[in-house]
């Protein structure tokens, strides 16, 4: 077991192309750490420096006290896991737990004790004689794990593992790879594009964006305490909902007005948070998670200041909830983190059509006893004490 | 009801099918008879050839001679072979064995240098990789009979006239080699590559362990090409060994016409004899190439 520490450790292509930037991150000993980010973040570049499989332009890899950067793949006992699993095909299941271990000369009978002990973490020992041909992706996956599991390694790194299995699978691998990893406490980096593995996955969470780290926390922190634009919008899943508004300070109290909607801000909040009055006057980006607009019925909170109303556009009934979507009369806000989450998550470059709508959707996650049906216009309720605010020029939060 | 109903279903169902097979199977037959009788027709005349030599090995001097010729020999004998085995002049062993030599060796070099040429240029990025490679490719482009007097030169300066390893060391490195094989080791994901790598194995290991069992059908098929043009090689090795006792197996082609004045009987046993053992490598490869087939493919 060990730490794995990047200090301003920066990855530039040879032709010019920059990977990563100047990154620094510490993980724990045992930390179970997801890298997350749109594809080209550089989240596998940086996996990738770990394992020596790519070179590092400036800074320094270290694992556990050594510095790494000039070690080799093969002494740096680190077991990856790779997205398409990268089973040898010409070798039955044992031969390819047993692989890493041939190599290092270990004697026949310890490596067969140990291939059996993993296949058994796995339940995967009547897989052991056949080929990878021959297994479905979730056996292969098992079997990819037991690569890594197998050598009793310093560190798993993980690039993608779940990302070729069904919805189903998945969330069942999910939690397997949680447990054994917790039961092992073996340090792990775990890449993922896909922030509902990574919040649901990572002690702690490592959002990057264009080589560049934007932040890292544990889940729920980074879901209650965005630091800026690009974080709020990429983790959440449906996403936060951002609007551009003005910021009016009327009779002591401090109004958000976008589009024909006025929310009064929670005088605690504007208290606890006293950057807010540098903005009166101006403009900023709302942020209003999902879950914190409430049909009026079951909100508890009182209306007034607090009332959105919105014709219905879709509802997606979810059992013990319901997504509603519906389109507020107020420009959506296009800055670069906005766009390439857009990107991201509509994966179409024809954004264009969004923003010229000239509209903002949003999603409430509302009760699912309340009556919303399409086209009806219902009272809803922003809970104005769980509000985000963020600066429209540079992202950041300021909320 | 129930049973009316099934029973109408059951009696609507049958007939279709029925109707339905014949005019669709019968199209398709006719296809394949007709794809079967050009098949035949093309196998039949590249056989010929072939089939003759092996009747006429066994046919006497004066049948092979007359007009119009037999097809079937008319008094089989095995006097030709008897003749050639018994020959004291003719050094049949000797020839066998220098040509077996001179075979294995280039296919176990060819294979190896064009596995392991094609491995770097597949998974390796290196400086001017790209150049390198169009420069091997570009040496297939120029003809033989161009790098005949260099070639025999440079031999010469080296001392390997007259020697089997001037025929061996020459072709150490074959251009089509390292292209095939690239092409196939392209196809082997980096990721498995990455996997041993990672895995702690060296890049020695790594080709022996993960590239090369992944290569059994194409190296068979590259393994049989080569063997055959090495075995079948008759200018080079003529060039190269001058000696009677370097020599190799296609000399005997000769040795009935130019010494003796052409005794097409013998020819034909000659060319028999040197034709069996490319013929049991080939259905030795075969089966490998088959083998090799079921374990690559499908991956």
């Amino acid at each position: 077991m060990a730490t794995i520490t990047f200090e301003d450790v920066t990855k530039v292509y040879p032709d010019g192309t920059e990977a990563v930037s100047e990154l620094s991150l510490e993980i724990g000993d045992g930390e179970f750490m997801v890298l997350v980010g749109p594809s080209g973040c550089g989240k596998s570049t940086a996996l990738k420096m770990v394992a020596g499989l790519e070179g590092v332009s400036s800074g320094t890899v270290a694992i556990g006290d050594d510095v790494v950067n000039d070690l080799p793949p093969r002494d740096r006992d680190v077991a990856m896991v790779f997205q398409d699993y990268a089973l040898y095909p010409h070798m039955t299941v044992f031969e390819n737990l047993g692989f890493a271990l041939k190599i290092r000369k270990m004697p026949k009978d310890a490596i067969a004790e140990r291939v059996r002990r993993t296949a058994a973490i796995l339940g995967i020992r009547e897989l052991l004689e056949r080929r990878p041909k021959s297994l479905s992706g979730g056996q292969r996956q098992r079997v990819a794990m037991g690569r890594a599991i197998v050598r009793e390694p310093r560190a798993f790194l993980m690039d993608e593992p779940l990302s070729n299995l069904d919805a189903k699978l998945r969330v069942q691998m999910r939690a397997e790879i949680r447990r054994i990893q917790t039961e092992l406490g073996t340090t792990t980096i775990f890449v993922t594009h896909d922030q509902t593995e990574a919040m649901t996955m990572g002690d702690r969470v490592a959002v990057m964006r264009r080589g560049v780290l934007q932040q890292v926390e544990t889940p729920q922190a980074m879901y209650d305490r965005p630091t800026n634009l690009f974080v709020a919008g990429f983790i959440g899943s449906p996403a936060m909902n951002l609007v551009e508004a003005a910021l009016v300070r009327t009779d002591g109290r401090v109004f958000a007005r976008f589009g024909s909607t006025e929310l009064v801000m929670d005088d605690a909040f504007v208290e606890a948070h006293p950057e807010i009055k540098r903005y009166e006057g101006g403009r900023v980006v709302l942020g209003i998670r999902p879950e914190t607009i409430e049909h009026e019925r079951f909100a508890g909170l009182d209306p007034d200041g607090r009332r959105l109303n919105a014709t219905v556009d879709l509802r997606e009934s979810l059992g013990s909830e319901a997504l509603v979507h519906f389109r507020v009369d107020a420009p959506p806000v296009v800055t670069e983190d906005t766009v390439e989450l857009v990107k991201d998550r509509e994966d179409t470059d024809d954004i264009d059509e969004v923003i010229e709508e000239h509209a903002s959707v949003f999603v409430a996650k509302i009760d699912p006893r309340a009556d919303a049906r399409l086209g009806q216009t219902v009272p809803l309720v922003v809970d104005t004490s769980r509000l985000h605010v963020f600066d429209p020029k540079d992202g950041r939060a300021i909320v | 009801m129930a049973t009316t109903t099934q029973n109408q279903v059951r009696v609507l169902a049958a007939p279709r099918p029925s109707v339905a097979r014949p005019a669709r199977g019968g199209r398709h037959r006719s296809g394949r008879v007709m794809l079967y009788v050009v098949l035949t027709i093309l196998g039949v005349i590249a056989a010929l050839p072939f089939v003759w030599m092996i009747l006429s090995s066994f046919k006497p001097e004066a049948e092979v001679r007359a007009i119009p010729p037999t097809f079937w020999p008319q008094e089989g004998t095995l006097e030709n072979y008897r003749k050639i085995l018994n020959d004291t002049e003719l050094p049949l062993a000797l020839f066998y064995r220098n040509s077996a030599f001179v075979a294995v060796m280039h296919v176990i070099s060819t294979l190896f240098t064009g596995s392991l040429l094609g491995y770097i240029f597949a998974k390796f990025e290196f400086r001017s990789r790209a150049p390198l490679f169009w420069f091997i490719l570009a040496t297939m482009m120029i003809p033989p009979q161009v790098t005949m007097l260099p070639g025999y030169l440079i031999l010469l300066q080296l001392n390997l006239l007259n020697n089997l390893w001037g025929l061996i060391v020459p072709s150490f490195i074959d251009a089509f080699a390292v292209f095939v094989m690239r092409q196939f080791i392209l196809s082997i994901p980096n990721d498995e590559i990455w996997s041993a790598r990672v895995d702690g194995a060296s890049e020695w290991r790594i080709y022996r362990s993960i590239v090369l069992p992944q290569l059994r059908a194409p190296l068979a098929t590259l393994g049989m090409l080569t063997f055959m043009f090495s075995w079948n090689a008759y200018l080079w090795p003529l060039i190269v060994l001058t000696e009677q006792n370097k020599r190799t197996l296609p000399i005997i082609l000769t040795w009935y016409s130019t010494h003796h004045s052409a005794q097409n009987n013998l020819i034909m046993a000659a060319s028999v004899l040197m034709v069996i053992p490319v013929l049991i490598i080939f259905a030795l490869s075969q089966k490998w190439i088959v083998r090799g087939l079921t374990l690559t493919g499908g991956r």
